[in-house]
């Protein structure tokens, strides 16, 4: 303004020196100056050009000024030399001015012009919002233009409205409108004082509050992993929230991010669920919540102490992650007792007892909520005792007794072969079997061969069952003629009784036996009569059977080439006038001849029945001449009958046969000799015998594990089979259970031998072979198949519904279907069968040829089944060896 | 290196002379070499089914005399075991058991033949006397149940053989397409059995309970494992016994495999007795109805029947066997007669057993081992009647071996066993029975085929 005050005086007395040059020249009537437009309103930043019309004067040329200021000030207005009039910033006090011309003739000469001044028109060019939510405060900003600096906004709603800051072209305000959802206010700016103006309208749309959600609304999840929620803001343009957390202590609830990445704690608290808030930043009243169940998480074994050895309090050391603070530990089905150290570390103590092929599951099962099962881990489990090897201690048990369990081997390895070999021979720590005494006569075998299988199946006094078991089937009586109980019960107690005495004292007791009388007739044989000799057939069968067989033995159980005879047809009647004059026992209190038929003690002698003239027999005269007597003389003749110059026959004849029976149908001839050196330096104790044979190398005891003759072993006869397979399996059993209707089908039916030759002959051979193989004399392929038959039925548990296998252990084993590791998980399982079974972990051919019968099912009972089946039908298991 | 243990020799109770012998398949094929390379084609179907009574059947009670000396001899010796109202067979004046009416009808038809006194022999000239004198050798072991059992079934007086004379004429026809299938000549349906064990070919031996393996229930799961089993049959366990073991059972799904398409669920034209002997029979029915499907052409059948070693009690104890056997023989021609089996002139039935019995009962109401025998053939072959010799009756007689009735036979098993082999189709007999060659070729066959 300074400047144009400054510019203007000069150029106005330019003007004004010009125009007085000229006035001088006129003077006729007075000067008149009209200022044109004479009146106008205007409003602050408008500008006006006035005109004026200078009249009798030819001097035109005015002086302008604005409230009679030369050219106006800041305060009024500024005009120029042209007339053109700028309002000032701010209404002046009276807010009427006047623009007047003076001529320049007579400067007192004037026109005037009032100019009313206005504060100017707010505009608005824009808001910085187009929708607010109902009752929500919300700040705004209205950018425009002439705002003064005391305009106000209003919202046409009423809504009060705070100014937070103001310019002339923007204007921040505050409220919080009342209006409801889904209307529209408007907006003005309105400039007051003079010349109120009020802009145009803006447009707002008012909007339903915030609304916030979020996704999921409610989900499980297990402690330590993470969930990411979504929050959803709607009716505002910031959709940013805040996310909380409750319901637990902080040390179990978790955290979350600000992208709303939930991780759950690691370890539950109680409480069971978390709530996880978004709260809307637009509108803090506004929030949403998520529900989230937790669950403990999905136990994972890494590692666990394996091997281990069995024992009450093993302890395993576990590592993995996901354990839960109140997981359980389970091994082989027992419930060991936890310690837990973290989540990914625990220890576990309790009792894991020798196992059925010593590999056992453990497992980490963690409680609910949620709980879950860790998948299997295989712990290898050593028996403690370390006398002699697992496998040496198994195959030892499956020559002395039905069959190998668990529980047996360990006990043998952990006493050893000669402590455990004591234990059995002595009665008082391992007492007898003992047959039910029978009732009457009238019941049939059934209840005998029940009890057969109870004494095999839990029966302590195993060694004893299985030598009894062979010396019955070298001395024979059958069911086929002593079908009732009554008859055939006295004889197997007798074999059990003598299992462990001399064979002497076996032999005798057999031929005073009323049962081996009723059998072979001895019983009621009498001298001869003028039209009857006396019966031969025990005389024949004691010979060629029991004892002395029909030709010389050397002491390796060779004949000579050719075989010279033992004894003559001569012989056998003569022995056949010994065996006269026995009667039953007399079981009624009044003995006669012949006695009735009674079964439960020694046959009685009647001397008038027997022949007791002088006989000739085995090349010596027997003169006793009593019943008794001529039978102690005959049997004496008969156990030290020999080969001049090898040992009695008996010796070697019965070496080999018990040797088959327990151990090996192809002995060496060093081995049935080793055996009957014992046999007749010990007057044949069985005792002896027995320890012989099962402690020598050709039996793979003690030899180091040197791998044995090409064939050597013998195949399972069916009783022995069946048992043996229920025993390693490790099968619970309840009286109540005959396999003889399995072992009949299998050819051997119990106490029913076809003949006194037996199920099977001795010298049986593989035909066309030189290889011995008694066993398979009734090996049919019917009696294949019932093999097949009983081991499939056993895989099963469908053999009785006494016996019981519990299969959950390996069933552990077999519960890995992931494709990249359920073969090393199965490999795990077909070495437990195997070393069950075979006693060892099974060969790269067998585990080839078995492992895809696995594999085709996921079905951890159905790979169980197939596996046992597999190996217990395999040949390799059908012989023993 | 393991010596044979224990093998039971055969061996002449008193005489000197011994045939050194070993054990093996080598010596004993060496010593038949003869038959290993002439194999037997067959274009028409045979079969014969042989029915082994064990315990050695007393054959004096079986077929008896009715007329003359012998009636009467057998009357007094037997004494209260004699048999009471024998049916007579025809005007032979003989007569069969009164429980064996079915056999009675078969000689009356023509089918049944009786060869008199036959045994295991060495020689023909057996006699008491050259027997004492050392000149001719008997038997090894007599009177032994397992040593006469394995001669009647592996047709050697004096060795131990492993393999039978039925399973020599197996290897006869095991190569040449007999049996186009590969269904094995020799089936037992009563176990194991020397007689039909050959020295390459191997019998079936199938009967009673389920014939297959367990659990075949067509899914793929049971698949997999028979697979797997195949599998565990072909790995070689370096072990004698484990092979064997893996033999019989492969053999048996093998069988099992050719008998599942063949034989069927139809039931047979007659209910057969509900015997052993029946049931077996039966089965051997079956099999011959299913010879077609089983493409077999030359069939060996072996049966059995046990329970005859009657040293007590005989007259009611095999009185009853009489029966199952008679009931059960029966049976099997009608149904063989039946037009869908119509074999009863292509198959033929006999018996053996171990020996038979003392003609002197012994003090318990039984007799006692001995020697020779009488046996039946049945079938529309065979030419019907008494054939052999029948014996003296008379204790210690020129045809009592020892003082008790041991009948020495007049007729050899390895004739007997020719003429059934001749019939069907064997051309080599002597290699099939060597003992034969002791026996000159005019001696056999034996009329009743």
């Amino acid at each position: 303004m300074a400047y144009h005050r400054y510019l203007l005086p000069r150029v106005v007395f330019a003007t004004i020196l010009s125009a007085a040059a000229v006035t001088a020249a006129v003077s006729a009537g007075s000067v008149t100056v009209a200022v044109n437009p004479s009146s106008v309103t205007l409003r602050l930043g408008d500008a006006k050009s006035f005109s004026a019309a200078v009249s009798n004067t030819t001097n035109k040329g005015v002086a302008w000024f604005v409230n009679g200021i030369a050219g106006g000030n800041g305060t009024v207005g500024i005009v120029d030399g042209t007339g053109k009039y700028q309002t000032p910033t701010a209404v002046p006090t009276p807010n009427v001015v006047t623009v007047s011309a003076a001529s320049k003739a007579d400067a007192t000469k004037t026109g005037v012009a009032t100019v009313t001044l206005l504060n100017p028109i707010p505009v608005i060019s824009s808001l910085s919002v187009t929708q607010i939510n109902t009752q929500l405060p919300f700040v705004l900003s209205v950018t425009g233009s002439s705002f003064l600096p005391t305009a106000t906004v209003a919202l046409d709603d009423g809504t009060a409205l705070s100014i937070k800051s103001q310019t002339a072209t923007l204007i921040t305000v505050a409220g919080t409108t009342q209006t409801a959802a889904g209307k529209q206010i408007h907006l003005t700016v309105t400039n007051p004082g003079s010349g109120s103006s009020t802009s145009s309208p803006r447009t707002i749309n008012v909007v339903s509050p915030v609304a916030v959600t979020v996704s999921p609304t409610a989900k499980s999840l297990r402690a330590g992993s993470s969930l990411t929620l979504v929050a959803k803001v709607s009716n505002n343009p910031v959709t940013t929230v805040t996310w909380s957390l409750s319901g637990a202590d902080a040390a179990h609830l978790g955290s979350i991010t600000s992208a709303g990445v939930y991780t759950a704690p690691a370890v539950l608290g109680t409480a069971p669920t978390v709530t996880v808030t978004a709260t809307s930043a637009a509108d803090p009243s506004k929030s949403a919540s998520a529900t989230l169940t937790l669950l403990n998480p999905v136990p994972v074994i890494t590692s666990v102490t394996s091997p281990v050895t069995a024992g009450p309090a093993v302890a395993l050391t576990i590592g993995g992650s996901g354990f839960a603070p109140s997981a359980k530990v389970m091994a082989a089905g027992t419930s060991l007792a936890v310690t837990w150290t973290s989540t990914t570390g625990l220890t576990a103590v309790g009792n894991i007892a020798p196992t059925a092929g010593g590999i056992v599951a453990v497992k980490v099962i963690n409680p609910d909520p949620g709980g879950l099962t860790s998948q299997v881990y295989p712990v290898t489990v050593n028996n403690p005792g370390s006398r002699l090897s697992y496998a040496a201690a198994k195959r030892f048990l499956e020559q002395a007794t039905w069959g190998p369990t668990p529980a047996g081997i360990a006990h043998l390895q952990d006493i050893g072969v000669d402590a455990w070999l004591a234990e059995q021979f002595n009665p008082a720590l391992t007492p007898v079997s003992q047959y039910a005494q029978p009732l009457d006569c009238t019941t049939g075998l059934g209840q005998l061969q029940l009890q057969f299988f109870n004494n095999a199946l839990t029966g302590a006094d195993q060694l004893r069952q299985r030598v009894a078991f062979a010396l019955g089937q070298i001395a024979v009586v059958s069911g086929v003629k002593l079908p009732k109980y009554c008859q055939m019960q006295p004889y197997q107690q007798l074999l059990l009784n003598d299992a462990f005495e001399t064979y002497h004292a076996f032999l005798k007791d057999v031929t005073l036996s009323p049962s081996m009388g009723h059998y072979l007739d001895m019983v009621n044989n009498s001298k001869a009569t003028p039209t009857t000799s006396p019966d031969e057939n025990y005389a024949r069968e004691l010979m060629q059977l029991f004892s002395i067989g029909l030709a010389h033995l050397n002491s390796d159980g060779s004949t000579d080439s050719p075989p010279v005879p033992t004894y003559s047809e001569d012989d056998v009647r003569a022995l056949a006038r010994v065996f006269t004059g026995w009667t039953y026992p007399d079981c009624l209190g009044a003995s006669k001849w012949p006695n009735s038929p009674c079964f439960n003690a020694p046959m009685t002698a009647f001397e008038e029945h027997h022949d007791n003239a002088a006989k000739v027999f085995l090349g010596a005269t027997i003169n006793a001449g009593s019943a008794e007597g001529d039978l102690d003389a005959a049997l004496a003749a008969i156990e030290s009958y020999s080969k001049p110059g090898a040992l009695p026959n008996v010796a070697p004849f019965v070496a080999l046969r018990l040797i088959q029976h327990l151990v090996t149908s192809n002995p060496s001839p060093g081995y049935v000799t080793d055996v009957a050196a014992v046999f007749a330096s010990t007057d044949g104790s069985l005792q002896a015998v027995v320890k012989a044979i099962l402690t020598h190398p050709e039996a793979g005891f003690g030899n180091g594990g040197a791998a044995l003759p090409a064939n050597q072993g013998h195949l399972r006869e069916p009783v022995l089979y069946s048992l043996a397979l229920l025993r390693a399996l490790n099968a619970s059993y309840v009286y109540g259970a005959s396999l003889d209707p399995s072992t009949t089908n299998m050819g051997q039916d119990l106490f029913n031998a076809p003949s006194v030759f037996n199920y099977y002959s001795p010298f049986y051979h593989l035909p066309g072979t030189p290889t011995v193989a008694p066993e398979f004399q009734i090996l049919s392929q019917t009696a294949a198949f019932a093999r097949a038959s009983f081991a499939y039925r056993a895989s099963h548990n469908q053999i009785s519904q006494f016996i019981f296998i519990d299969w959950s252990n390996w069933e552990d084993l077999a519960s890995d279907t992931n494709p990249a590791t359920q073969t090393a998980s199965l490999t795990n399982l077909l070495n437990a069968v195997s070393r069950a079974l075979l006693g060892a972990p099974m060969s790269t051919d067998m585990l080839n040829a078995i492992m895809p019968a696995l594999v085709v099912t996921q079905n951890a009972g159905t790979r169980v089944m197939t596996a046992v089946y597999l190996v217990a039908v395999s040949s390799q298991y059908q012989v023993q060896r | 290196m393991t010596i044979p243990v224990l093998p039971t020799r055969r061996e002449l109770l008193r005489s000197g002379l011994r045939m050194a012998t070993t054990l093996g398949a080598a010596a004993s094929l060496g010593h038949l070499g003869r038959i290993s390379a002439q194999a037997q084609t067959a274009s028409d179907y045979k079969a014969l089914v042989c029915v082994f009574l064990f315990g050695g059947n007393d054959a004096n009670n079986m077929i008896i005399p009715m007329t003359g000396a012998n009636a009467t001899n057998y009357t007094s010796v037997r004494g209260s075991l004699a048999v009471q109202n024998p049916l007579a067979l025809g005007s032979t004046g003989y007569g069969i058991h009164p429980n064996m009416g079915g056999l009675a009808k078969l000689f009356a038809a023509n089918q049944l033949a009786v060869l008199c006194n036959v045994g295991t022999l060495v020689s023909p000239k057996t006699t008491k006397a050259a027997y004492a004198a050392g000149t001719v050798k008997v038997p090894a072991n007599l009177f032994s149940h397992a040593d006469q059992q394995q001669e009647w079934q592996t047709a050697a007086p004096l060795e131990n053989l492993t393999n039978g004379w039925g399973g020599r004429i197996a290897d006869l026809y095991a190569n040449s397409g007999a049996n186009a299938l590969g269904f094995p000549t020799g089936v037992s349906v009563a176990g194991n059995s020397t007689f039909l064990n050959g020295a390459t070919a191997q019998p079936a031996s199938i009967g009673g309970a389920s014939f297959s393996l367990p659990g075949e229930d067509g899914s793929s799961a049971a698949g997999a494992r028979d697979a797997a089993l195949q599998q565990l049959f072909k790995l070689d366990s370096g072990v004698t016994l484990v092979q064997a073991a893996s033999t019989v059972l492969q053999g048996a799904v093998e069988v099992a495999a050719l008998l599942q398409n063949a034989v069927g669920a139809t039931p047979l034209p007659i209910v057969f007795p509900q015997t052993g002997i029946g049931q077996q029979l039966a089965q051997v029915a079956q099999l011959i109805r299913a010879r077609t499907q089983l493409g077999a052409s030359r069939q060996i059948f072996f049966t059995s029947l046990g329970g005859f070693d009657t040293h007590t009690d005989e007259l009611a104890g095999q009185a009853a066997l009489l029966l199952q056997l008679s009931d059960a023989i029966s049976a099997f021609y009608t149904a063989l007669a039946d037009s869908t089996i119509a074999a009863a002139d292509k198959v033929t039935l006999f018996t053996e057993s171990e020996f038979s019995r003392t003609f002197q009962p012994n003090s318990n109401g039984g007799t006692d081992h001995a020697w020779g025998g009488h046996h039946l053939i049945a079938g529309s072959a065979v030419k019907g009647g008494l054939y052999g010799t029948f014996p003296s009756l008379v204790l210690g007689g020129d045809s009592d071996f020892e003082s008790r009735g041991n009948w020495i036979p007049t007729t050899s098993l390895d004739q007997y066993g020719a003429t059934l082999a001749n019939w069907f189709g064997v051309s080599d007999l002597v290699g099939v029975f060597p003992n034969l060659a002791n026996f000159g070729t005019s001696t056999y066959p034996l009329g009743f085929l």
